[in-house]
This record gives structure tokens, sequence and C-alpha cells, in this order.
């Protein structure tokens, strides 16, 4: 089997090496760890590095160093959570971006296209504006977290809504699913549309806030609902990095080589709508992260989810954490919504990634 | 080998596939040739546990297809399907790679890695290694596809000519696989298939061209409408009457002297009848092949 010598590649393109690779996942982590620390530090009290360090270690019992009082509340009660915040979030909307892309085989998914966001939307808008009388029942730590709980709700059940229509003789239609998730979206949109129609000038101004998605309300027990969801997510979906690099040829093939479709489905829509859901509840609607995160990362290590999701993850945190940064000091004392930020970054880098490839 | 009994398939009342009976042997390559809508394709996913028969059934190593597991399938048995449509911008050697998943939990070992790269060897396609899959030309895709069902099927001491602890057969199902090849690609992927029945690999291939048919295939199986019309060795099986059943069109089958095998020729206009008997041909007795 010979074959006359063809003309080699003239073009090689340099990306997809393994060594590459890692050391780009290295700079994420590096990176993350950096503007986490700029995120705690600056603000309208600041913090220098030191003081940081220091006032951490005295949390932890390791060191005893006296601080001045405003400091390390400033940092314990308000920075601290909302950077955890940030971090989590945005690796949860990072790579179920990423996982909802392969799913799909599309790179224009996103969580919101099964109907997330949309569901989570209507229960939050709905509650805020018949003002629930559950809502007001309901006292202390439950009564708190009601509206984040009711949108959560929402999400899940719009997302089952749209998984048990495009289910027909036992298996799952993933076009059937495209479809069925723009009608979802559309519905939950006209409705919640229809709420705002009733709401009054105090109500819109908490739904407009709550579309625009904020940081805003971190603190401690937010952090630690949001955990274990966070948890659960980010330790799912990378596990399924070689079925859906699989699945990136398509079901069948998927099958062929002994990826089971059907669960590989099911595990994806989980986690996504676990995760997001819970985000979209505690922090609003934030867009652009999920849809564009991913693909900065390709152009970095290529296509291989495997490498995908967990750098989904990492850059997801990285552009949130900054991202709220900007937002709280930009107009500082006020601040700004957070989803306004990510979309104005987004959008551009989008298109520009999208010229890019075009060229290519 | 695989052997195929009676299998029978319905869609929506239509029947697509009836009462076809076979039996594919390890070491040799099927070819499974008819007109568009023969119900070629249908009896491919059957064979590759993509569709479930409705009537009969399927026996590959002497168990019945139903109950083997996908993952475990996929360890001995290889699809290479017509329709590729990849996704996302992986590369060739990542592409290829993909073969190994059956076999490896997690990250790929030295092994498969060495398989991966034996397999862009065997088509030819080690400088396309790092080349983005989606910007190769049809044929280089269809040879990087090759490559990763070679993976799939190729074990470590295939590469080092050792023998295997436990020799298990293995089987490619290919779906026109020189489809949109040119012609000196479609005779190297068919010389590779050759290769892979010398090492006792039992490949099945829907093909169009029955010249090539005649060429490679060591037996032949025609369907029309669902049904059989013939199985056996090409030229027992592969006449002018058969064809004429199967594609409706006339033919003659000439062999000239200083070739090993016959050739078919279309001619004539379409009204004319078939000859019956072959130019230049030996007389066909009839041996190993039937007709329905």
């Amino acid at each position: 089997m010979s074959i006359t010598a063809e003309k080699p590649a003239t073009k090689l393109i340099q990306i997809g090496k393994p060594f590459q690779q890692s050391v780009i996942l290295t700079l994420l982590v590096v990176g993350l760890v950096v503007s986490a620390c700029i995120s705690a530090c600056v603000g309208a009290v600041k913090i220098s590095l030191s003081e940081l360090y220091y006032i951490l270690l005295n949390q932890l019992g390791i060191a005893n160093q006296h601080f001045e009082e405003q400091q390390q509340l400033i940092l314990t009660v308000i920075r601290l959570p909302r950077v955890l915040l940030g971090v989590m979030i945005g690796a949860v909307l990072g790579i179920t971006g990423a996982a909802m892309q392969g799913l799909f085989r599309n790179p224009l998914a996103d969580p919101g296209l099964i109907g997330i966001s949309s569901g989570a939307s209507l229960f939050a808008v709905s509650a805020i504006v018949l003002e629930l009388k559950i809502l007001s029942d309901l006292s202390g730590w439950v009564g708190l977290y009601a509206l984040s709980a009711f949108a959560f709700a929402g999400a899940c059940l719009a997302t089952i809504l749209v998984y048990q229509i495009s289910r027909s003789g036992g298996k799952v239609h993933i076009s059937t699913m495209l479809l069925a998730g723009i009608a979802v979206n559309a519905l939950t949109g006209a409705l919640t549309g229809l709420l705002i129609y009733l709401a009054n000038d105090a109500q819109l101004r908490t739904i407009t806030f709550w579309s625009l998605g904020s940081l805003g309300g971190a603190n401690w027990p937010v952090v630690w609902v949001l955990l274990p969801f966070v948890c659960i997510t980010l330790f799912g979906l990378p596990r399924l990095g070689k079925a859906l690099n699989a699945f990136s040829l398509g079901e069948s093939q998927a099958e062929h080589l002994g990826i089971n479709a059907a669960s590989l489905k099911r595990q994806v829509i989980l986690f996504c709508t676990l995760g997001v859901g819970v985000s979209v509840a505690m922090a609003g609607l934030i867009g652009f992260v999920g849809l564009v995160v991913p693909h900065m990362i390709r152009l970095l290590v290529g296509a291989n989810h495997r490498l995908v999701l967990p750098g989904s993850a990492l850059l997801g945190a990285i552009v949130l954490t900054l991202a709220d940064l900007t937002a709280r000091t930009i107009v500082a004392p006020a601040e700004l919504s957070i989803g306004i930020l990510t979309a104005l970054l987004g959008a551009p880098v989008f298109l520009y990634i999208l010229l890019k490839e075009h060229k290519r | 080998m695989i052997n195929v009994e009676k299998v029978g398939y319905h869609i929506a009342g239509r029947p697509l596939l009836q009462n076809v009976s076979f039996v594919a042997e390890t070491g040799q390559l099927l070819a499974i040739i008819g007109a568009n809508g023969a119900g070629k394709s249908t009896l491919l996913k059957i064979l590759s546990k993509e569709l479930a028969p409705d009537s009969g059934k399927v026996e590959m190593r002497g168990e019945n297809l139903k109950s083997i597991r996908s993952n475990q399938l996929a360890r001995f048995r290889a699809v290479l399907a017509q329709n590729n449509a990849l996704a996302f911008n992986f590369n060739v050697s990542e592409l290829v790679m993909m073969g190994r998943y059956p076999h490896f939990d997690g990250s790929p070992s030295k092994q498969d890695h060495e398989i991966v790269e034996y397999a862009l060897q065997q088509t030819d396609i080690t400088h396309l290694r790092d080349r983005i899959f989606l910007t190769l030309s049809g044929g280089e895709q269809q040879r990087v596809l090759l490559a990763k069902v070679l993976a799939q099927l190729t074990d470590i001491e295939d590469i080092y000519g050792l023998p295997h602890p436990v020799p298990q057969p293995k089987y490619l199902l290919l779906d026109e696989p020189i489809t949109g090849l040119d012609l000196y690609h479609q005779h190297n992927l068919l010389e590779i298939i050759r290769t892979l029945t010398l090492r006792n690999f039992c490949v099945i291939a829907i093909l169009h061209d029955l010249n090539l048919t005649m060429q490679y295939a060591d037996k032949v199986l025609i369907l029309n409408s669902g049904k059989t019309i013939a199985f056996g060795k090409p030229v027992q099986v592969m006449t002018p009457a058969t064809i004429f059943s199967a594609f409706h069109i006339p033919v003659d089958i000439i062999h000239p002297p200083e070739y090993t095998h016959p050739f078919i020729v279309h001619s004539r206009s379409f009204s004319e009848q078939p000859m019956l008997e072959e130019k230049w041909g030996r007389s066909n007795g009839q041996s190993q092949g039937f007709y329905l």
C-alpha cells in the first residue's frame, strides 16, 4: 500500500499539542487565583495583598495578627462570599455552555436553549408580581431564599417540559428538543411579559434588576446553598468529555463507539439544570458567558471536550470574577448589573471569534 | 463470522427487508449491492445494532447481537458510516483516537497512542495528523475515518506481530466506503480492506461499483426491494440476469483472457433484454452460489 508522496501539509495548525494544553490549563488556574485575589482586594475599601494573606490566615486560625476591624469585616462578610459566588457561577455557566454545545453539536447552543433561564424568569417574575402569599408566610432562612427556590423550581419545570416533549418511543430527539426549547422559551417569555404589565413601579425595578443579573446578593448562606449544586455540576460534567467527543460525530456513530447516548443526554441535561437553575435563581440572568467562553477555550486548546470542559469552567470563573469587579467599581458607589457587562464585552468578542473562524 | 437468519424489518407497515439470510465468513469481504432503496443501508444498520430486526436474528461470534452490550460490541466491531458531519474542529489525531474510546476509561495509554500512530501510517495520513478534520478534502476525510475504525479494531499485538492471548475475530461494516473517492483512492481503500481480511477480519461493505465488487469481493449479496436476489461468489452470482433484476439495466459480462476476473459493461439501450451467456466467458457452472 504505497502512496506517491502527497504534498505535505503546508499550514500546520499548532494547537492541540498535549504539552501546550496542560500549560494552558495551568495558566488558567493561575489566572483564576490572581483575578480572585484582585477582586477581593479592590473596592471602596482597599485591602493590600499582604493584608488579604494574613486576614485569610487569621480566619483559618493559623496566624494571629491584628488588623483594622473594618478591613477584616469587609473582606470576610462582603468581599469573600461575593468573589466565591462569582467564581462558582462563572464556572457553572462556562462548563454548562460547553456541555450544551457538545450535546446539541452546535456552537450556538447555551443552557438557556432548553428553557432553564426562561423558566426561572417566569417563576421569579410571577413570585415578585403576584406577591405570592407563600413567600410572605415563610419566615427566616427559608423565606429569605423563597424567591430563589421558586426560580429554581421554574428552571427545573421548564427543562422537564422540554425534555418530555422531545421524547418519543423511548428516545430523546435532540433536534426536537431544540425546537421545543425555542417554543417553551417563547411561551414563558410571553407569560413573563404579561406579568410585567401587572407590575407596579417597585416591582418593575426588582424584575429589571433580577433579569440583568447581579452578584449583589452574595453572603455566606447563599454560598453554602450554591456549593453542593456547583460541585455536582463541576465534577459530573468533565467525566462526560470522552462521550461528548464521540457525540460530535453524531448520535449513531457515538453508539458505534460504545457510548450510551441516552444516558449521556440525561446526564448533561441533569447537571446543566441543577447548576444553571440554582445559579440563575441566586444571581439572575447572566448572559453570554455560557456562549462565548467555550469558544474562547476552543481557540486555545482545540475541540477536545476533555480539555474544553475544565477549561471553560476556569475561564468562565475568571471572566465572571473580573466582570463583577468591574460592575461594582466602575460606577461606584452605585453598581452596574453584571449581565449588562457580560453582554457588552461578550458580544464583540463573539463577533471577533466568528470573523476569525470565517477566515480560517 | 456473522450469521444472518431470516431477518425482516418493517417501517409503518412497509417491508424494507424480508427474509434475508446469509453467512459472512471471517477473512472475507462481503459486498452488498442493489439499487437505491433496495434495503442495503437498513441491513447494515441492523448488522451494526442501530436497528433491531422485527423478525429473524443476527449472530456475531456465535452470540445473538441483541444480547451483546454496545460497549462490549464496540471493542470488536467498527462501523464506517456514510454521513460524517463532525460538529467541532477536531484535529486528525484526536479523531483517530476516538477509535480507541471503547478500549480505555479516563486517559489513553501509551499503547493507545501507538495504535493511533499505526493506523495513521496504514492509511498514509501521518502528514495530516495535526490538521483540522473539516479543512481536509473528501478523500482525505474518508481516509481519516478509515484510520479511526482501524484504530478501533487493532490490538497492540497486531502491530508487533505477536500472537494474541485470545484470538478474536474482528468485524468491520462499511457503508459505501468508496463513494466520492477518486479512482486511485478507491483501489487504495479496497486494498487496505483486503489486507484486513488477510488479518482474518470479517468485512461487510455496501458497494455501488459492480466491477470493483467483481474484483475485490469474496462474496456478494444482491438485494432488490428488501429481498435477496442472489448470494455467493461474484463470478458465479453476478450474471446479466441477476443484475437486470436488481438494477433493471441490461449488461454484458465480458472476460478478456488476460484478466483474472470478468467485467460488467453496459453498452446497449435500456429496452433490450440482457444476454444470458457470458461473452468469451467460461461456461458458468453453478456451484456454491444460489439464485432466487
